[in-house]
């Protein structure tokens, strides 16, 4: 009647990674290499029901075929999704099939999007319906307008060229600016630097992508290596969300990217969304823009700032980014780089 | 009559469904555990909900108990909620000294004050969990006018002792021991602890005949389905019955006649056996196998 | 008694059986905003809602927005999640004043 919870140690102990492996073999599910915390439910002795969170994301859930239909997915979900809420996370996702997308409703998630065999779920106070209620209050008026979505971890001359180049082109751009703070440079500084670098464009607004694009729960493995089918899966997932309701909402037709040669799950993303997209967006890539034979990207702004060499960065980015580089907090990044190194 | 408390059931106080049907099983008392059952990142939610269930609900004649957190871990907000909600008994885990019982006391009479509760009207109970419980349990048992009975708390025992629980249970005979000499020392009752696999009815009711030869009152258990097997083997059997309602038959007669002397089958009938003879007919009557009060 | 004020995000309760969820966050200006999941909507969404609201109203929170998750909870689980619930956002979980509290709940 009621079952225990304990917590398996799947990356300490052989035994609860064994156990884990076979009751997520029984019902179809992959282990995952990227979860921070697994529980067990059990029945006395019998592992019955297992789940793990990854940041805020429910992962690997499965329930013994037994004891479907009982109580027992309730309570291990309102157990993960307790500890979610309590580390200060404002929202819950789980991805599962479509078939359990009843008993996850049931327990008040709300289906975002849904990939082939893929369904994507959030709970939260002020969800994704908030989020795109927001954004429609910055909708413009125009024949062309235009999406671009950016880390800017920081923003270099190659972001603005490409900001510059849609600006052009279309009535409108919005640029939405990764809003998690996953990198190393803070999110409201690399918002910050975007908006200080376009000053000059007037037809340019910013906006968050709280976690809606390339986040850590749609497309967690453009942070983490991951196999490329897992990849792929998650940048089309990501693709259908702005296809699907942030681009529909801004009327967005256009879609803007930079060329990524050196990136896998930057090549695997343009893929999934040229296919995607097919005709409701045009998806543009450009191709970046180069100082002296080399491409300018942020990862080399990033390399050249652990090796404490900012006189190369000068030319890669704008003057903005570059004073910020040499303030304070620019110095303790350049700090946290050096020590990753 | 005195109260039987054959079944103490452990609730943990964070399960709403549980706290609702808790009454439902025919325990002679619910444990609501605030304590180890509950993991600290959720002590004041269940806190608040064993807080409203004991407000609202209505648990009958069932004697509602609540297994407090230490003082210094939550426990002062815990009996400052369920004084005031109106808990029948506070139970304290980990006892050691006599001083433990005095420190809960000193704050449940505070809060009965300031509540406008009567002061006294909320009961203690002590588990003691470590040797230095058991060998304390002398003092501890006579330590407040409120205790209503002292528990042996095994899990935490037998660590302290380096030992583990088995099927015999020869590592809890001293503290079992213990407990009850204290118990009876005190005139409280003496509780056994849990027995945690709540598959194996065997064992279950081969440990509860134990203690209950040993002369325990009761047994805490974790699961409604050991509460029928317990009740079973606390129900006295038909012989005890039968003597049982002699002696009483016997004493009603000398009354009638006025004797000073009582005497059954030309044996004399004293005080412990008069004892013995009401507490078996209250087993017999709480597992349904006498009605007492009915004319013959 | 402080006043209680949402500062943050919370959560309290379950979604088993019997048990009800709440997430309670800010709101401001915007009143009380219920978003109730209820598998007993139909019968007893009212009840429900009215058992929220008037515990938000005792605890004197006049903003905030919820997401309600009620597996059939009872009034007074229903009222211990809420109380638990705004706690939790007031930060104040270790510092309860159980006599306000009782001023209002008999």
């Amino acid at each position: 009647m009621d079952f225990q919870l304990k917590r398996l140690w799947v990356k300490k102990s052989k035994k609860d990674y064994q156990r884990w492996e076979k009751l997520l073999h029984h019902a179809g599910i992959r282990t995952e290499e990227n979860v921070q915390y697994t529980v067990g439910l059990f029945d006395g002795e019998k592992l019955i029901g297992t789940g793990s969170i990854a940041d805020n994301v429910l992962k690997c859930l499965a329930v013994c075929k037994d004891y479907t239909g009982g109580g027992a997915i309730n309570q291990l979900v309102s157990h993960l999704m307790n500890l979610v809420f309590e580390k200060g996370e404002t929202a819950c996702y789980v991805y599962t099939k479509p078939a359990a997308t009843l008993s996850f409703q049931h327990l008040g998630f709300k289906e975002i999007a849904r990939v082939e065999e893929l369904v994507f779920m959030e709970k939260a106070s002020f969800g994704f319906e908030s989020y795109l209620q927001a954004l429609s209050q910055s909708v413009v008026e125009g024949d062309r307008i235009a999406g671009i979505v950016m880390n800017a971890n920081p923003f270099t001359k190659g972001h603005q060229y490409l900001i510059e180049a849609a600006a052009k082109e279309n009535d409108w751009v919005h640029v939405f600016v990764l809003s998690e703070d996953i990198s190393v440079f803070p999110a409201t500084d690399r918002k910050n630097l975007v908006h200080k670098g376009i000053q000059h464009l007037d037809n340019v607004s910013i906006h968050d992508t709280k976690s809606y694009l390339v986040s850590s729960a749609t497309f967690p493995s453009y942070f983490l290596t991951e196999n490329s089918d897992v990849t792929q899966i998650q940048a089309k997932l990501d693709a259908t969300i702005f296809r699907d309701s942030i681009a529909p909402t801004l009327n967005i037709h256009f879609r803007y990217v930079g060329e990524e040669p050196y990136s896998e799950a930057t090549r695997i993303y343009n893929e999934a969304m040229t296919e995607v997209f097919d005709h409701h967006i045009q998806l543009t890539i450009l191709s970046r823009k180069e100082t002296d034979g080399e491409v300018i990207s942020a990862s080399r702004v990033r390399a050249l700032l652990a090796a404490n060499k900012l006189k190369e960065i000068k030319p890669l980015v704008p003057q903005t980014t570059f004073d910020y580089l040499k303030t304070q907090k620019g110095k303790e990044i350049q700090l946290k780089l050096q020590d990753k190194e | 009559m005195e109260r039987l408390r054959r079944t103490m059931m452990f609730v943990p106080a964070s399960n709403a469904g549980m706290l609702r049907d808790a009454y439902i099983y025919g325990a002679d008392s619910i444990m609501f555990d605030l304590e180890d059952s509950i993991s600290l990142k959720e002590k004041d939610t269940s806190r608040f909900l064993v807080y409203q269930a004991v407000k609202t609900i209505d648990y009958g004649k069932t004697e509602t108990v609540v297994r407090i957190n230490g003082l210094d871990a939550g426990g002062r907000d815990d009996i400052e909620a369920l004084v005031r909600a109106g808990i029948d008994v506070i139970r304290l885990p980990k006892t050691e000294t006599a001083q433990d019982i005095l420190d809960v006391e000193s704050v449940i009479e505070a809060v009965e004050k300031k509540a406008g509760r009567e002061i006294g009207s909320t009961k203690m109970m002590a588990a003691i969990e470590s040797a230095e419980g058991v060998l304390n349990a002398v003092e501890i048992a006579k330590a407040s006018e409120r205790l209503i009975g002292i528990a042996l708390g095994a899990e935490d025992y037998v660590t302290n002792m380096h030992t583990k629980r088995s099927p015999e249970g020869q590592e809890l005979f001293f503290a079992r021991s213990m407990i009850l000499h204290a118990a009876r020392n005190a005139g409280i009752a003496a509780l056994d602890t849990v027995y945690s696999d709540v598959n194996n009815e065997e064992g279950l009711r081969h440990e509860v005949e134990v203690i209950k030869q040993l002369g325990f009152d009761g047994k805490s258990v974790i699961n409604p389905r050991q509460i029928p097997i317990v009740n079973s083997v606390f129900a006295p059997n038909e012989s005890e019955i039968e003597n049982a309602l002699n002696v009483i038959r016997a004493i009603e007669e000398a009354e009638e006649k006025g004797s000073g002397v009582i005497a059954l089958n030309g044996k004399m009938i004293d005080k412990p056996i008069v004892e013995r003879a009401e507490r078996v007919l209250n087993l017999a009557e709480a597992a349904g196998l006498i009605k007492r009060g009915a004319q013959e | 008694m402080d006043k209680l004020m949402i500062k943050k995000q919370a959560i309290a309760g379950t979604v088993e059986s019997s048990d009800v969820q709440i997430i309670i966050d800010q709101n401001p200006n915007k009143g009380i905003e219920i978003e109730l999941n209820s598998s007993v909507a139909k019968q007893f969404g009212r009840r429900i809602r009215e058992v929220i609201e008037e515990t938000l109203e005792n605890l004197e929170i006049h903003d905030a927005k919820l997401v309600v998750e009620d597996k059939g909870a009872l009034d007074c689980t229903i009222k211990a999640r809420t109380i638990a619930v705004v706690h939790r956002a007031a930060e104040t979980t270790k510092a309860i004043d159980w006599e306000a509290i009782e001023e209002w709940n008999v």
